[in-house]
């Protein structure tokens, strides 16, 4: 059984944290930066044949015009102005995990964190067995025994439309409803677009799906439904024997795996804390940096441990740039 | 959590040695509300008012608009329930925003903007706006162009004064609050200088007055603004690092 642990109350320090940063990476004051424009102001496009408009600027009288304050970032010919915060918006082919808010009409409506919810529609999901079949009324008054209201899911963005609509899919039998595991909202900026968004951790038996739309689900692994998915990637297993396997309820996790979850649900709060990105190097140097000092889990989020992570990064970074 | 502060002004009282064209000290946070999408704390001296920006996010089917986003402004005062003062600054300001937002961006949305008074000393529908737009920019929602607002009371004596606190309010015949939209001019310097757009966004007023002192209320508002535009600027430029 577990001991209920003593409450620990701590005073809330303004500015604690960014002075915590700069304290380790040892810069006394930020810089002013060149390229910070405001809203409203004019982007210089000189010495460029062509440009792609991106994210916080529109065209006023041929003039390319800041919409929201931040930094101009120039990839190639993309310019786009990066925000500190701003909402996640949805691109083509993004892995995102979302909550189903409303079943209706031969779609479910899912809330991405995003401008608009986005929507999933019946004909977009993956039929147990991987058959296709033409979806009909039956499907239809049956929606919610695939999802409920309030569940969890993974998928992934079919189509964005000029409003800004966004069409999921869970074509595949990756995708799906999410059960018995950790979610944690992370600022979708600290989340960088990667190949592999899904990550089975086997040596400690944990699955992690890192959404672009900032939602990270860390859940332990299920071996039954990894060997489903497998055999159904590799093509032409049973239909009988995937439906049975999907639809069979998971094994109860045991009190270790719960630990390991826990404590990488906390890794990535603390890089959250920290304003750091997101991603699995990332997660597993601050996981293994706390086992190593034999944090305890409630400890993970103290400052003792913050200012461990940084110097880490700290490290990191400088033995990065002597390379 | 980051607070700026615009140094330290002479006083705040006209008694303490406050010009009648001089605003009082600006004191403002951004960040201050964790689950909100953006959030800011403006203080004018005594008056202090908390915005919080939830949005563009998904509109309820009743209030979506197809086209465009809908602004969604909630004013509560310090103390007590809202009444008719409260709902009619709750037009103005929506009225204001809508007028910076690019609306036609983002169709089916709202943007909710919650604006809490915290201390009222005068010029409160100014500092909330001013609060607004930094909440709004905090929030990473995109702008046409930046606004700032500034207050001006008509007193007996047929003077003018700049940022009245609460008692100059009610001794005034008329009170004025307008708002201008603002850019910054690159070319001028480095920096940018705060150019105030000579049109108003918006304009309150209420009270006795001529068509002259509309017009003179205008330009002193106008000066308020621009300085109010550099200090939001200044605060924006710390905050933002390379």
């Amino acid at each position: 059984m577990f001991e209920p642990a003593a409450v620990l109350v701590r005073a809330h320090r303004p500015g604690a944290d960014i002075a915590l940063i700069e304290r380790a990476l040892n810069v006394p004051d930020a810089l002013p930066s060149t390229t910070f424009v405001c809203v409203g102001d004019e982007i210089s496009t000189e010495g460029q044949e062509g440009f792609l408009r991106g994210h916080g600027t529109q065209v006023v009288d041929g003039k390319l015009v800041a919409t929201v304050c931040g930094v101009v970032e120039r990839i190639n010919k993309l310019i786009y102005v990066k925000t500190l915060n701003s909402r996640y918006v949805a691109e083509q082919g993004d892995v995102v995990v979302g909550r189903v808010a409303d079943v209706a009409g031969k779609a479910w409506r899912v809330d991405l964190k995003s401008r608009q919810e986005a929507k999933l529609l019946l004909s977009a999901v993956h039929l147990p067995g991987g058959i296709q079949r033409r979806r009909n009324a039956e499907d239809e008054l049956n929606m919610r025994a695939f999802f409920r209201e309030a569940e969890l899911i993974s998928a992934e963005v079919q189509s964005v439309h000029a409003d800004g609509s966004v069409a999921l899919h869970t074509r595949s039998a990756k995708y799906g409803k999410l059960v018995h595991g950790q979610l944690v909202e992370v600022p979708p900026n600290l989340i960088k677009r990667q190949k592999q968004h899904f990550h089975t951790l086997e040596a400690l038996g944990v699955e992690l799906i890192i959404g672009c739309n900032g939602l990270v689900w860390v859940a332990p692994l299920r071996p039954d439904r990894a060997a489903a998915a497998a055999a159904a990637a590799s093509g032409g297993a049973d239909a009988q024997e995937q439906a049975e396997a999907e639809a069979r309820p998971p094994p109860p996790p045991t009190k270790a795996q719960l630990e390991v979850v826990c404590r990488l649900a906390n890794a990535i709060r603390a890089l959250t804390r920290l304003y750091m990105p997101v991603y699995p190097a990332s997660i597993m140097s601050t996981y293994e940096a706390a086992v190593e000092q034999g944090v305890a889990l409630a400890g993970m989020l103290e400052p003792e441990f913050l200012e461990a992570v940084v110097g880490q990064e700290a490290h990191r970074r400088g033995s990065a740039m002597q390379e | 959590m980051e607070v700026d502060r615009a140094g330290p002004g002479p006083g705040s009282s006209r008694a303490k040695g406050r010009l009648p064209s001089q605003l009082r000290t600006i004191v403002s946070e951004r960040c201050v509300l964790d689950r909100a999408d953006g959030s800011a704390k403006w203080t004018q001296e005594g008056s202090c008012v908390l915005a919080a920006v939830y949005g563009p996010r998904q509109a309820k089917v009743q209030r979506e608009d197809g086209e465009r986003a809908v602004v969604e402004v909630v004013y509560k005062p310090r103390a007590g329930l809202q009444g008719h003062t409260e709902r009619s600054r709750e037009l103005d300001i929506r009225g204001v925003l809508e007028g910076i937002i690019p609306l036609g961006m983002h169709p089916r949305t709202s943007i909710m903007v919650v604006l809490q008074v915290i201390q009222d000393d005068g010029s409160v529908l100014s500092c909330a706006l001013n609060a607004a737009v930094a909440a709004l920019v905090d929030a990473g929602v995109p702008l046409n162009s930046m606004c700032a607002s500034a207050s001006c009371v008509l007193t007996q004596e047929g003077q003018l004064l700049l940022d009245p606190d609460s008692c100059e309010e009610k001794a005034a015949t008329a009170q004025f609050c307008f708002t201008f939209p603002h850019h910054f001019d690159l070319t001028k310097s480095a920096e940018g200088e705060a150019v105030v757009s000579q049109a108003a966004l918006g304009c309150r007023s209420h009270g006795n007055f001529k068509t002259g002192h509309l017009l003179e209320a205008l330009q002193l508002c106008a000066l308020g603004c621009q300085r109010v535009a550099a200090f939001a600027r200044l605060s924006l430029s710390k905050s933002l690092p390379a």
